[in-house]
């Protein structure tokens, strides 16, 4: 049987420092990514730090506007949140899509950032997986490539990031407050995730050690109309095969401050920054979120199963889009 | 004749499953009880061409460990429906070949679960692959088993599509609709788990989801050497029907043997 220790950390400044020290120790929060790859031979640690009982429990709203919520609050806690459900409705639809009611009431924000792909060849020791074992090979590439990435893969990697509430900090500007060796930074949202280009090992820019304290969310008018679509082969607890994390804010007939993230598609959440420039300034009609969508999915290389996602993608972008210009929908 | 057709019927046991309280075939509680770990096939056509188990044999808890080299005795049932049914008409671990991905090829027993899972991670084994044939066209149809009496060996079919535009053009009334249907996914509440107790050397309580418990008693009979009469199957509740529980998996016949061999419960 494999041995770990296993402590609480006192502080998170504890917490980085005993993760500094043993190389080979992982954070443990609200365990259900974690155990679950315990159990399947994935991860081998020999220090399980648990970080659940540091505080980092509030969601608090800033002198600016913005919204600080601690890294340790479950999902269940930010989904139902008044404020949350109130200015990022999207925030809290994204949540509510993902896993079951028990598994987000002990899921925590820290966790759900750093969960890790669900490809089943990553999952499966049987099978060569450079994200498990680098430079071993990738078994999903030629394999039953269905779920897999159409944007920025790599001959090494096609796995996907599998969170849904990414997807709608990815579109709403979040920003992940870490606290590291060298004390706490910020990292924008879009940077904190990374695509696998020869490294899938790495699924982001967090450096070794470092603890998530927060994820902040600037304020966004916009962000009333946002809209989560997620598509999938269940309609309940399953991942997504592509979702949609979208708004605009339509004044007179021109749109401005449009987002646009996709899940179920990439590495990592995917933001398209081109899709967004391209309708700023432009009418909010039908053919103009047909052409959203199409400038979206422009780079898409598809796998030998998943064609399907360009334009199952295509078409929840343009529903989105147009749902959200219409005022969006209530969480 | 009882009238059931048109008659609300409650099953005996719907009350204690509805309020959670039936249990399942793995919550039995039995004093010192052992573990099996199945150890199956990551290829999907070929033979073993060597499969390792020193080390796990070596590992803590670990009691045996089975393998085609060293599978226990069972005796070939007649699976012919009626005094016994096995889907799989092959016996597990009779020999090198592999038919299938996830084929059963070993077997951990170890005092907990934990500990034979541990140690089916230390079994190396290595493979002569082959090509499996995945496009049932290309199939061989070999002769099957016979049920009842009845042979059951299916040949092979001829398709065959006709004219739709020129049938639909000349029909005498049509009608254009869209029918869509979602996809299901079966998912059984209770994974399949057994246990085994034996009495004495030939009294054995199994403890099993299953639709088909006569059958799985004269099954179990003849794959162990015993007396029908003498071996008691109390499912503790019926299996939901089409719970991919209807006749006893490759999986069942090995639990039995645990005790046989280890004489543990
Ligand atoms: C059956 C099932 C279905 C699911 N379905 C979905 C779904 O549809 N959509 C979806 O989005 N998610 C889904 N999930 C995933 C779920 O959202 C994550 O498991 C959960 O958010 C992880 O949070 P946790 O606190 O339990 O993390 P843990 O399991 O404790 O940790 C996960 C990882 O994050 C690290 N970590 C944890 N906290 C921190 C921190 N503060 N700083 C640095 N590192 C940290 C850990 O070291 C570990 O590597 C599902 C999970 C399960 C089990």
């Amino acid at each position: 049987m494999k041995q770990f220790s296993y402590v609480r950390a006192s502080s998170p400044e504890d917490a980085v420092q005993r993760a500094i020290a043993h190389q080979e120790s992982q954070f443990i929060a609200g365990g259900t990514n974690l155990v679950d790859r315990l159990k399947a031979f994935l991860d081998n640690p020999s220090e399980l730090i648990d970080v659940s009982r540091l505080g980092l429990k509030e969601i608090e709203t800033m002198p600016d506007g913005s919204i600080r919520i601690g890294a340790m609050v479950s999902n269940t806690a930010v989904a139902n949140h008044h404020q949350i459900r109130e200015h990022y409705p999207l925030l809290s639809r994204a949540i509510l899509s993902g896993a079951s009611q028990q598994i987000r009431n002990v899921a925590t924000v820290g966790g759900n950032l750093l969960q890790r792909t669900r490809c089943p060849y990553y999952y499966d020791t049987a099978f060569a997986c450079n994200k498990r074992q680098p430079e071993s090979g990738c078994a999903a590439r030629h394999g039953i490539n269905r779920m897999h990435a159409i944007l920025g893969a790599s001959e090494k990697c096609i796995a996907v990031h599998p969170s849904d509430m990414c997807v709608a900090l990815a579109a709403l500007d979040a920003v992940v407050e870490v606290q590291g060796a060298n004390g706490q930074r910020q990292i924008p949202f879009t940077e904190f995730h990374r695509l696998p280009g020869n490294t899938p090992q790495w699924d982001s820019n967090l450096e070794p050690g470092a603890l998530i304290t927060a994820v902040i969310l600037p304020p966004n008018p916009a962000a009333k109309t946002g809209i989560y679509l997620k598509l999938r082969d269940r309609t309940s607890y399953a991942f997504a095969l592509v979702s949609v994390a979208a708004m605009v804010a339509v004044e007179g007939d021109a749109i401005h401050h449009a987002r646009l993230a996709l899940g179920g598609v990439a590495h990592k959440p995917w933001r398209s920054l081109e899709t967004e420039s391209f309708l700023e300034g432009k009418t909010a009609a039908s053919e103009t979120f047909e052409q959203a969508a199409e400038i979206a999915l422009q780079q898409a290389q598809p796998l030998s199963h998943n064609h399907f996602k360009v334009s199952m993608a295509q078409r929840a972008i343009k529903r989105a889009f147009t749902i959200s210009a219409q005022g969006g929908s209530t969480a | 004749m009882n009238k059931v057709v048109g008659t609300s019927v409650s099953r005996k046991e719907g009350l204690a499953k509805v309020m959670g309280k039936a249990p399942y075939s793995a919550e039995h509680s039995i004093s010192g009880i052992i573990h099996g770990y199945l150890v199956t096939s990551t290829i999907a056509k070929g033979r073993i061409q060597s499969i390792d188990t020193q080390a796990a044999e070596q590992a803590p808890g670990v009691i045996a460990v089975f393998t085609h080299n060293n599978r226990p005795l069972i005796f070939e049932p007649d699976n012919d429906f009626q005094n016994s049914k096995i889907y799989e008409s092959r016996l597990p671990l009779s020999d090198d070949q592999i038919y299938y991905g996830g084929q059963i090829i070993g077997l951990v027993v170890a005092d907990t679960f934990e500990q034979a899972r541990e140690a089916s991670q230390l079994i190396e084994v290595e493979y002569e692959v082959e090509t499996p044939l995945v496009d049932s066209r290309q199939a061989t149809y070999e002769p099957g088993i016979s049920m009842f009496g009845e042979s059951m060996t299916f040949s092979k079919g001829e398709f065959a599509a006709g004219n739709f535009e020129a049938g639909i053009a000349n029909a005498a009334a049509s009608i254009e609709a869209t029918y869509e249907t979602a996809t299901e996914l079966h998912s059984p509440m209770e994974p399949h788990a057994i246990i085994a107790h034996w009495q004495d050397s030939d009294s054995l309580t199994v403890y099993e989801p299953s639709q088909f418990v006569m059958n799985s008693q004269g099954t179990y009979a003849q794959l162990f050497g015993i007396l029908p009469k003498k071996y008691a199957s109390l499912p503790p509740t019926l299996a939901a029907p089409l719970a991919r529980k209807r006749f006893l998996g490759p999986i069942v016949f090995f639990v039995p043997l645990l005790p046989v061999n280890s004489s543990a419960p």
